[in-house]
C-alpha cells in the first residue's frame, strides 16, 4: 500500500487549525476590521504550501454553517484561496515587513475582490458603488492587517514550523 | 540599500499610493447630505407583509440618526454604524432565524448601512423585515 499524500495526523491538524481560525475570528470580532484570518492564512500557506487548502475549506465551511451560506459566502470561496496563492508564491520572504505589506494590501483590496459577485446580482453600478462605499473600512481592515502581521508574523511562523515539524 | 530592501520601499510606496487614491475615489463620490428641514417618508414592512407608514421632519443628516430620534427603531452599534433590531416595535433576531431588517431607498437596496446613508429632502426609505 502507498503513503497516503495527507496523513491522518496533518488532518487533524488541518482541522483544528481550521476551527481555532474560526474561533480567533470570532473572539476578535468586536475589534472593528481587525481580523486574524489574512495572517493565519497566509501562515498556512507559507507552512503546509498547497495543503493549506484543508485548514482555509474547514474555515471556510465553518462560516457558512453558522452565519449561512449567503452571496458574502461566494466571495470567501475565492479571495481566501487567493491570498493563500500569492502567500505561497512569496513563501521564501522572510522579512516581516514583507508579509505586513501583503496582508496590509489584501485587507485593502478585500471590497474590491469581494465586489465582482454583486456585478451578477446588483450590476455594474450597484458593484461599484459597494465597492466605494466599503472604503473606509477596507483602509481600516488594510492598517489593522499590516499591523497585525508586522507584530506576528514571525513568532506565529516559528510556532506552526514547530506544530508541522 | 540592497536589492530586497528597495523592493520592500517599492512595495510599501505601492500600499501607501493605492491607499490614498481609494481614499480619493471615496471623497469624491461621498453622497452629500443636505443640512436644514427635511420631509421623508420611512415605510415599514412587518413580518406579516403589514405596512406603517412615517413621515418625518428632520434636521438630522443620515438615517441612522433620524430613525433613533423618532423612535422608529432600535439597534446596536458596530462596525458598520448602527444594526437595526428592532423597527416599529418589531424585533428581527438573525441568530434565532436568519431574519433582519433590510434598508431600501426609494426602492432600491441601500449599499450602505443607516448610519451612512444620507437623508435629502422628500427621501423614501423602507424598513422590510426580510429572512435569509
Amino acid at each position: 500500500m502507498g503513503k497516503p499524500r495527507t496523513s491522518l495526523r496533518e488532518l487533524a491538524l488541518f482541522g483544528v487549525l481550521g476551527g481555532l481560525t474560526f474561533a480567533a475570528k470570532v473572539a476578535m470580532a468586536p475589534l472593528p476590521n481587525l481580523e486574524p484570518v489574512s495572517l493565519l492564512v497566509m501562515l498556512f500557506a507559507v507552512t503546509f504550501g498547497k495543503k493549506a487548502m484543508y485548514p482555509i475549506a474547514v474555515y471556510i465551511l465553518l462560516e457558512g454553517a453558522l452565519y449561512g451560506f449567503g452571496l458574502w459566502w461566494v466571495n470567501y470561496l475565492y479571495v481566501w484561496p487567493l491570498l493563500a496563492l500569492c502567500a505561497c508564491a512569496l513563501r521564501e520572504m522572510d522579512v516581516p515587513l514583507g508579509w505586513a505589506l501583503l496582508s496590509g494590501a489584501f485587507g485593502l483590496l478585500f471590497g474590491a475582490l469581494c465586489a465582482p459577485v454583486y456585478l451578477f446580482t446588483g450590476g455594474p453600478a450597484f458593484a461599484l458603488s459597494w465597492w466605494v462605499n466599503g472604503i473606509p473600512f477596507d483602509l481600516l481592515h488594510c492598517a489593522g492587517n499590516f499591523a497585525l502581521a508586522l507584530a506576528l508574523f514571525r513568532p506565529l511562523r516559528r510556532v506552526m514550523g514547530r506544530l508541522y515539524g | 540599500m540592497n536589492a530586497k530592501e528597495k523592493k520592500l520601499l517599492l512595495a510599501g510606496a505601492a500600499l501607501v499610493v493605492l491607499m490614498a487614491v481609494f481614499a480619493g475615489v471615496w471623497a469624491l463620490t461621498r453622497p452629500a447630505a443636505s443640512e436644514g428641514a427635511k420631509t421623508i417618508t420611512v415605510e415599514v414592512v412587518h413580518a406579516d407583509g403589514s405596512k406603517k407608514s412615517f413621515t418625518c421632519h428632520t434636521d438630522e443628516a443620515y438615517l441612522a440618526e433620524v430613525l433613533l430620534a423618532e423612535g422608529l427603531a432600535e439597534g446596536e452599534e458596530g462596525a458598520y454604524g448602527l444594526y437595526i433590531t428592532v423597527a416599529d416595535g418589531e424585533k428581527a433576531d438573525y441568530d434565532a432565524d436568519q431574519s433582519y431588517w433590510a434598508v431600501y431607498q426609494g426602492g432600491e437596496y441601500a449599499t450602505v448601512g443607516v448610519s451612512e446613508l444620507p437623508v435629502n429632502d422628500g427621501d423614501a426609505f423602507s424598513l422590510v423585515y426580510t429572512v435569509g
